[in-house]
């Protein structure tokens, strides 16, 4: 497994010196005006900051875009599919964002464009970002933890939520 | 939208936790797991003090840290009574699996019961009888005196050979040494069983008989040997779906190199190289795409022959291999006899083998090249060979099996180090039983005498034909009706009349009805049709032992508490023995009655001592208390000693050149080919146009009876797939995961159409053993001369039945093949 780990290592270094990430610190100052904060409800178990990913600008049609979120340590992807998926943001429906650790063991997953899919070179795990993340085939025993996403009238990006257990830590937000 | 759990936070280990050895109890791999467990009231904290793992978990853990578990790792249960946490992780210590967890092993918390957090609810907690027009709870001595009653009274009418038995005889969830032998002391001790059969098959015989008439017992290695082979040739085995972390920990480190200095270490000047593989199979399956990524296209030799024709390709093999003279003349000499013989019987030319198989002959050449042709020095190559399966329930097994053991026995390759030709296997096993050869040979063929109307009171333990058998809807059809006719004739007695009761049972008994008593875990599809359910605890809920596909045998411990009044299958097993002799007593059939003693076990280690440790070889050595102090990697079977407080086991059998024969020497056998060999499966082939294959897949394989409340695998299988060409899914007028009907002579069935470029035209694959759709119903009765059923030449035609479900439409229909 000497190779996988080296991988992780490869791939957490791309993310952290990667263009484009906020940091949880700087989009939570800037998030919701006071009046929205008191109508929100009660965060279960977790509360998850709405942070900056990117504007939609950025996204070229099936180019995937670095990012983080909830913090720095936890590397994902932002998608513009090109077409309206279930669950997509955006004019078009068609924009997604998903972690990029393998919920398996860790591995950080790569998009293969073609078929639309993120693949774990760890143990070929796959994930199919145009239906959620569904596991197509694999080792995880949970589909890929997709972000809740919210695109302003600026049209930029923001992720406030991720529905499944991230790997590597016992609670989304640390 | 795919399945999610919305779960973002999961309690923290505390340091204090109590930890329990588990092996996983779903495949035969038997991953090493700990179970951590405390008071619901409480968690640990993120500071390392304060949590099991010793680590800040306030930063991110990285890549195969111990210290992280999914949701699906962890639950609320009952233990001694009370509500606790359980987190159930991969073990990182132990050999087998290294830390991996598959995704059957770590969903073991997820799939176990909690009323807390409403898993696994489908749970029996009662033993049930049929009572007022349907099941309903009862006590455990009520519910046991009337299957004694009934039981006795069959037997008194038909003797014991009106008394039918379907048994698992494995380990893990399928029996364990513990279960294997209460039942066996039942009705092998007390009684002598003729009509009993197996889980998934319809007689009570080995599926290696081929192999152990040879002398060679088919669990012979050890997985290292996958990472010290040159090459390693695997026959009907998808290896990463069904041995996943076998697969992933020791074979993939071969593919790709990385066990280089292992070989080294063990073969000194020998040369030696990354590994290669031989992979025979009709169907590209996930497990050769893996191999060629990590082993390089170059050295993944894919054969996928004809449907059926394993055997004419092992004897070219065979043939080739000592013409060429690439056979281990000392080892032939020493450990076997009729050598010769063999070679003038089985003699195949390669062309001969290209015609039959389907296969170049270039391909036919260079995998037996791989496999036999000696290393630079003139050393020995070493093949390592795999079957299961594909080989097991295909075309003449007898013989196929014992054609890839002449092979592998002719190349020195059994009892060596990077050698080995075993079976892959489905559960652990755990066969602890007195002698069967009152059973005879060839077994008697139940399902079928059972579909005759023979029979009068059927005992089935963790069995469920309607899922899992050939023929099956055949045997589901009658079935219903015989043990309709017992139903209705207790409907018409007033159920505490126990004399009346047990009188109008015997009278539809006497028309053709069928006394149906089930012992399981969960209300299977054959339970619909009992009259008595009685409820038994799994692995982690009574203390388990059995042993894994390289004799690996561990101590599962009891973690949590079974549900409600579920018992023990062993202590099932005893208080039947109970119930039977004081019934017998109260008969006046005080001979019979006496063979019911020794069941007086109060706990599944009063079973395991009388069995196990008091029967089996190098069983005087092995206790609990030894094994609990071995954690998850055991020992290996058998075991020779004890030293130093630890059992000593055997890596490799035969490592000294002595089979299982009087004499010690394995025997190679004549093996010709004779086409499909069992009855109607050529005129089958003729009359349909599609081969459907069938197997097992990654996410349900051996936990599918628990699967069905699992809502992470039936989001993505809510019905059996069946892998089917694209253009022959475009010419059926099918998209994707419309269902199908899948027909013949034997039956129907349904299943979601899957497209699969790779899938040869008019080659299906469909999903063995689902509950929403069962392939057994259009598997023919044909078996073969020892009764092993033939699941895999199975031919029928295709259909369009409805357009996708809505539980079907979210779903992704890509290829299952990993991308680089």
């Amino acid at each position: 497994m000497k190779r996988c780990n080296s991988l992780i290592d490869a791939g957490r270094r791309q993310f952290l010196t990667g263009a484009g990430v906020m940091t949880a610190g700087a989009a939570a100052a800037t998030v919701l005006p006071a009046e929205a904060r008191a109508a929100e409800p009660t965060a279960a178990l977790v509360k998850y900051p709405a942070n900056r990913l990117a504007n939609v600008k950025d996204l070229k049609a099936n180019e995937p875009l670095d990012v983080a979120y909830p913090d720095e340590d936890a590397p994902g992807v932002l998608l513009k599919l090109g077409t309206r998926v279930p669950g997509g943001a955006g004019p078009d429906g068609d924009i997604v964002g998903f972690s990029t650790v393998c919920p398996h063991k860790g591995y950080p997953l790569a998009y293969s464009a073609g078929d639309k899919t993120l693949n774990c070179p760890g143990h070929y795990s796959r994930f199919d970002c145009e239906k959620g993340g569904q596991q197509v085939w694999g080792q995880a025993t949970q589909n890929l933890p997709q972000y809740a996403l919210r695109i302003d009238d600026k049209g930029d990006i923001y992720a406030e939520g991720v529905d499944e257990l991230l790997y590597g830590r016992l609670s989304n937000v640390l | 939208m795919a399945y999610k759990r919305q779960i973002g936070r999961l309690p923290i280990v505390p340091a204090n936790a109590k930890v329990h050895n588990v092996v996983c109890h779903y495949c035969i791999v038997g991953c090493g797991y700990k179970a951590y467990s405390w008071d619901a009231r409480y968690e640990g904290g993120t500071a390392p003090a304060d949590n099991k793992f010793g680590v800040d978990l306030a930063e991110q853990q990285g890549a195969d840290t111990p210290a992280w578990y999914a949701p699906s790792m962890y639950n609320l249960v009952r233990q001694d009574g009370r509500d606790v946490h359980i987190v159930i992780k991969p073990d990182q210590d132990c050999s087998v699996n290294s830390g991996l967890g598959s995704v059957r092993g770590a969903r073991i918390a997820e799939m176990s019961y909690s009323r807390q957090r409403n898993t696994q609810l489908q749970r029996l907690t009662d033993p049930l009888v049929w009572r007022y027009g349907q099941l309903q709870p009862t006590s455990w001595d009520d519910a046991l005196d009337l299957v004694a009653r009934v039981t006795a009274a069959v037997i008194a009418e038909q003797g014991e050979d009106g008394l039918f038995v379907s048994a698992f005889d494995h380990g893990g969830a399928g029996g364990g040494y513990e279960n294997t032998w209460g039942t066996g002391k039942l009705y092998f001790g007390a009684m002598k069983v003729k009509n009993i059969r197996i889980h998934n098959r319809p007689a009570y015989n080995s599926e290696v008989h081929g192999s152990r008439d040879m002398g060679v017992g088919e669990l012979n290695n050890c997985y290292e040997d996958a990472q010290l082979a040159d090459t390693i040739v695997a026959v009907g085995t998808n290896a990463l779906e069904t041995q996943t972390n076998y697969f992933l920990n020791h074979w993939v480190p071969n593919l790709r190199g990385t066990s280089l200095d292992k070989k080294k270490a063990e073969f000194g000047d020998e040369p030696v190289a990354q590994g290669r593989v031989v992979i025979v199979d009709p169907r590209r399956t996930v497990t050769v795409n893996a191999c060629e990524v990590e082993a390089g296209k170059e050295n993944v030799l894919h054969l996928a022959l004809n449907s059926g024709t394993d055997l004419a390709l092992f004897n070219a093999w065979f043939t080739y291999a000592a013409e060429k003279g690439w056979i281990d003349k000392a080892f032939i000499g020493a450990s076997t006899k009729d050598f010769e013989k063999a070679v003038a019987a089985n003699k195949v030319s390669i062309a001969e083998a290209a015609k039959i198989t389907g296969l170049s002959e270039a391909d036919i050449v260079k995998a037996i090249t791989w496999i036999a042709e000696p290393k630079a020095g003139g050393a020995r190559r070493r093949a390592m060979f795999a079957y299961e399966k594909g080989l097991i329930w295909g075309n003449d097994n007898y013989r196929t099996n014992q054609s890839l053991v002449n092979l592998a026995l002719a190349t020195g390759n059994i009892g060596r180090p990077g050698g080995g030709c075993v079976r892959m296997g489905g559960h652990q096993e755990g066969y602890s039983r007195p002698s069967d050869a009152h059973v005879g040979r060839p077994a008697a063929y139940v399902d079928k005498l059972l579909i005759e109307g023979k029979g009068g009171v059927h005992h089935i333990w963790g069995c469920d034909h309607y899922k899992t058998t050939l023929n099956a809807m055949e045997f589901k059809r009658v079935y219903k009706k015989r043990t309709d006719l017992v139903k209705d004739a207790m409907n018409a007695v007033p159920y505490g009349d126990r004399p009346a009761m047990v009188a109008a049972i015997m009278d539809a008994i006497r028309k053709g009805g069928l006394f149906s008593v089930d012992v399981d875990i969960v209300p299977t599809k054959v339970g619909e049709a009992a009259h008595v359910m009685l409820p038994a605890a799994t692995s982690g809920e009574m203390n388990l032992t059995s042993m894994n596909g390289e004799r690996r045998m561990r101590l599962t411990e009891r973690y949590m508490d079974p549900p409600g009044a579920a018992m023990p299958d062993c202590l099932i097993a005893a208080r039947i023995a109970n119930h039977m002799q004081r019934v017998l007593g109260e008969m006046g059939k005080a001979d019979i009655a006496t063979k019911f003693s020794g069941f007086d076990w109060k706990t599944e280690e009063d079973a395991f001592m009388d069995g196990y440790h008091g029967h089996e070889k190098g069983g005087e050595f092995v206790t609990y208390d030894l094994l609990r102090a071995m954690g998850t990697n055991g020992f290996q079977e058998p075991a020779t000693g004890v030293q130093d407080g630890k059992i000593v086991g055997t890596k490799r059998l035969f490592a000294d050149g002595k089979f299982n024969k009087p004499d010690g020497k394995a025997v190679f056998a004549a093996t010709q080919w004779r086409g499909l060999e069992a009855p109607g499966k050529q005129a089958e082939k003729d009359k349909y146009p599609f081969l459907i294959n069938n197997g097992r897949a990654n996410l349900v394989w051996q936990s599918a009876y628990l699967d069905v409340e699992n809502e992470f695998v039936m989001d993505r299988w809510p019905y059996p797939f069946i892998e089917m060409n694209p253009k022959d899914m475009a010419d059926l007028g099918l998209k994707n995961g419309d269902l199908v009907e899948v027909y013949n002579d034997n039956g129907s069935t349904q299943a979601m159409a899957y497209p699969t470029p790779t899938a040869k035209p008019k080659q299906a694959f469909m999903l063995f053993g689902y509950p929403t759709g069962v392939q057994g119903n259009v598997v023919s009765a044909g078996v073969n001369e020892f009764v092993i059923p033939n699941y895999k030449q199975t031919w029928g035609s295709i259909r369009k039945i409805a357009d996708a479900p809505k539980s079907v439409q979210h779903l992704t229909f890509k290829s299952k093949e990993y991308i680089s």
